[in-house]
């Protein structure tokens, strides 16, 4: 945990790096009529101290050795059901990823029951009844309130 | 009479059909959220918050408004029938209702928890139909300079309302208060942080955001780790009846945790649930047989779960009277009221009198709807806690995309529910960061950054001027406090982690 808090700080020192370059291009204004600049600026000076301070606060923690228990065939068992679950979501958000890309071109409903049949098989929902009746259900149910109550142009 | 005229005119509002339906279909929903563990209220609001959006304001505040309270009858449902909360504000029924129910008495557990809910409810909208005009009225005289420092006393305060790394909580305001700053400015209209796409230009919508945070970060953690799904204590509708004794000993545990629950529900703190600690705590050491807690003291149901409903309840006056939002839940209410174009704030009662009081009439008529549907139909609600979470995920995961597209029908706020649902992932289970100082940061970046540039523009630039007007240096110096507070516990947490550590060598 110790080192993603590490690596997660580093990205937000690189965000808010990013943000206080782009604020300092804005005008500042005067404290009279303070411009766009003037909260930007002192965000990013706050934000990036604070990440530093946060990186460091992280590296510190990281660098103490965890002692580690338990039997070595616990832990593996362990590890091999974290890596199981992992790929689970892997998948996941692939089907989602691929969702989005195709949502303009295909159809909403038929897209709204393949992803629904999709995500529920990747759940490990069992045979095809159940999602089948899930995936229809889910689309029938958007056809009704968001096209036919609401008037959404999909 | 004042009140009581508009009160009616709230009524005559609410009592239209449409606006009815969308008042039970909020309490249903909280109630079924509430209900199953993993989807809380907030998540849950999120998931409406579009559906929101395609009503007029009092419709769609009236549904999510119903969802918040009505996830408080359903928490205890399953707190009682198996043991596992609903919601976090449900835990303290757990320890004594879960008893209560495998001595064969959960229909009176659940039925005191109703009604307890039901006055405690009842009394708190009350309080907020006084206590919240009171306070927009002091609030009137109010300007940017107060504003401006009512908002940072309010976000320092805020920023650490949900506990956790005090660091964490502050960097989550300001990354909040940086996203706010994404699109055109306010005041100018300049661009900022667009990068020169059209879609950044039309600034971050917060709905994206709270659906990625709140709903698709769920969803990821249950994938990683699906909870469990138990079995139900089965409930005949003729048990649901207490016996006049157990009756007789909830009336006073209701009514003190009701007026527990009051104060604390408008303090800056997850005041529902801290509620409900106090007030077992309390009835424990108030009862002639503590050795009974623990055991099925209906004690041990009545009175947290009473604390808990009028927590709840006044959690509203903070928002509707000075616009400041204590809880996650109110930072989505808020958010719904911004997008219908209503600030919820000391104009709120003199610009949107129907909205207002429409709102407290349908709070009325919600505490009554929950009554009325979950005393007979615990037993199917009940059920819902066995339904696995290979049913839910999926159809929770198509309704959150489809919610997110209907805001703007844009493809690209589906990639921005995504991404903040992996970061609201990432927060949560790795980084040990909490989700709300972000939201609040998002939410008061703006108000706190308009207030700041018109107050300079008032008094000339001259900060120390500011500082003269009473309120503002009164909110100043408890921000001040709280800061230099929270820094000096830092570095005393932290000498005290390395002196330990030197002493063990």
């Amino acid at each position: 945990m110790k080192r993603a808090e590490s690596i997660s700080s580093l990205i937000v020192i690189l965000l808010c790096s990013i943000y206080l370059y782009s604020a300092f291009s804005l005008p500042f204004g005067t404290l009279k009529t303070p411009g766009p600049g003037l909260l930007p600026v002192i965000l990013g000076c706050i934000g990036l101290a604070m990440s530093l301070a946060w990186f460091v606060t992280a590296f510190h923690k990281g660098k103490k050795t965890d002692i580690s228990s338990g039997d070595a065939g616990e832990k593996g068992e362990k590890a091999e059901k974290a890596g199981v679950q992992i790929g689970k979501l892997f998948w996941f958000l692939l089907a989602i990823i691929l969702y989005i890309v195709t949502f303009k071109f295909v159809n909403p409903f038929v897209s709204a029951l393949v992803i629904v049949i999709v995500l529920s098989k990747i759940c490990d929902l069992e045979g095809w009844k159940k999602p089948l009746l899930l995936g229809v259900s889910f689309s029938v149910f958007i056809y009704i309130v968001f096209v036919m109550w609401f008037n959404v142009q999909f | 009479m004042e009140y009581v005229d508009n009160l009616i005119k709230g009524f005559i509002l609410v009592g239209a059909p449409e606006k009815l339906i969308f008042c039970f279909v909020g309490v249903f929903v909280g109630t079924i959220v509430g209900v199953l563990p993993g989807l809380g209220p907030v998540g849950a609001m999120a998931l409406l918050f579009p559906l929101s959006l395609e009503v007029d304001p009092l419709s769609g505040i009236i549904l999510l408004a119903g969802i918040y309270y009505g996830s408080m009858y359903g928490g205890s449902t399953t707190s009682i029938l198996i043991n596992v909360p609903g919601e976090a504000t449900s835990m303290m029924t757990c320890i004594d209702g879960y008893q209560m129910s495998r001595k064969g008495r959960a229909g009176a557990a659940l039925a005191v928890s109703a009604i307890g809910s039901l006055v405690a409810g009842t009394v708190g909208v009350a309080v907020v139909m006084f206590f919240a005009p009171w306070l927009g009225r002091a609030a009137l005289a109010l300007g940017p300079p107060e504003f401006f420092a009512i908002t940072f006393c309010g976000l320092v305060v805020l920023s650490n309302v949900t506990g956790g790394s005090t660091l964490k909580a502050f960097l989550g305001v300001i990354l909040g208060m940086m996203l706010s700053t994404v699109g055109l400015d306010v005041l100018t209209g300049s661009s900022r942080f667009t990068f020169g796409t059209l879609e950044l230009s039309k600034g971050i919508d917060i709905v994206p955001i709270m659906m990625g945070l709140f709903g698709m970060s769920e969803i990821f953690s249950t994938v990683l780790k699906p909870y469990s799904v138990k079995d139900v204590v089965k409930v005949k509708f003729r048990d649901l009846f207490p016996r006049l004794d157990e009756l007789k000993a909830s009336v006073k545990p209701i009514m003190r945790g009701t007026f527990l629950g009051l104060p604390i529900g408008m303090l800056p703190c997850p005041g529902a649930f801290l509620s409900t600690i106090v007030s077992y705590k309390m009835e424990r050491s108030l009862s002639k047989n503590p050795e009974n807690f623990g055991k099925g003291a209906i004690e041990g149901v009545a009175g947290p779960e009473s604390a808990n409903n009028a927590a709840s309840t006044t959690g509203m006056i903070p928002l509707l009277s000075l616009g400041l939002p204590f809880t996650a839940s109110m930072t989505v209410l808020l958010g719904a009221f911004m997008v219908h174009g209503v600030n919820p704030g000391p104009l709120f009662m003199k610009q949107h009198a129907d909205l207002y009081w429409g709102v407290i009439a349908a709070l009325y008529i919600g505490n009554v709807m929950l009554l009325l549907l979950n005393y007979p139909l615990v037993g199917v609600f009940a059920s819902l806690a066995t339904v696995s979470p290979k049913i839910i995920m999926p159809i929770v995961t198509g309704m959150v995309f489809i919610g997110a597209y209907t805001v703007n029908n844009s493809v690209f706020d589906l990639w921005l529910t995504l991404v903040f649902g992996l970061v609201g992932y990432v927060m949560k289970e790795h980084l040990d960061f909490k989700m709300p100082p972000l939201i609040i940061g998002f939410i008061l970046g703006g108000v706190l950054e308009k207030s700041l540039r018109q107050g300079l523009g008032m008094v000339d630039g001259n900060f120390l001027v500011m500082l003269q007007r009473p309120v503002t240096a009164v909110c100043m110096a408890i921000a001040a406090i709280i800061l230099i507070f929270q820094i000096l516990r830092f570095f005393y947490n932290k000498s005290k982690v390395s002196g330990s550590e030197g002493a063990a060598l």
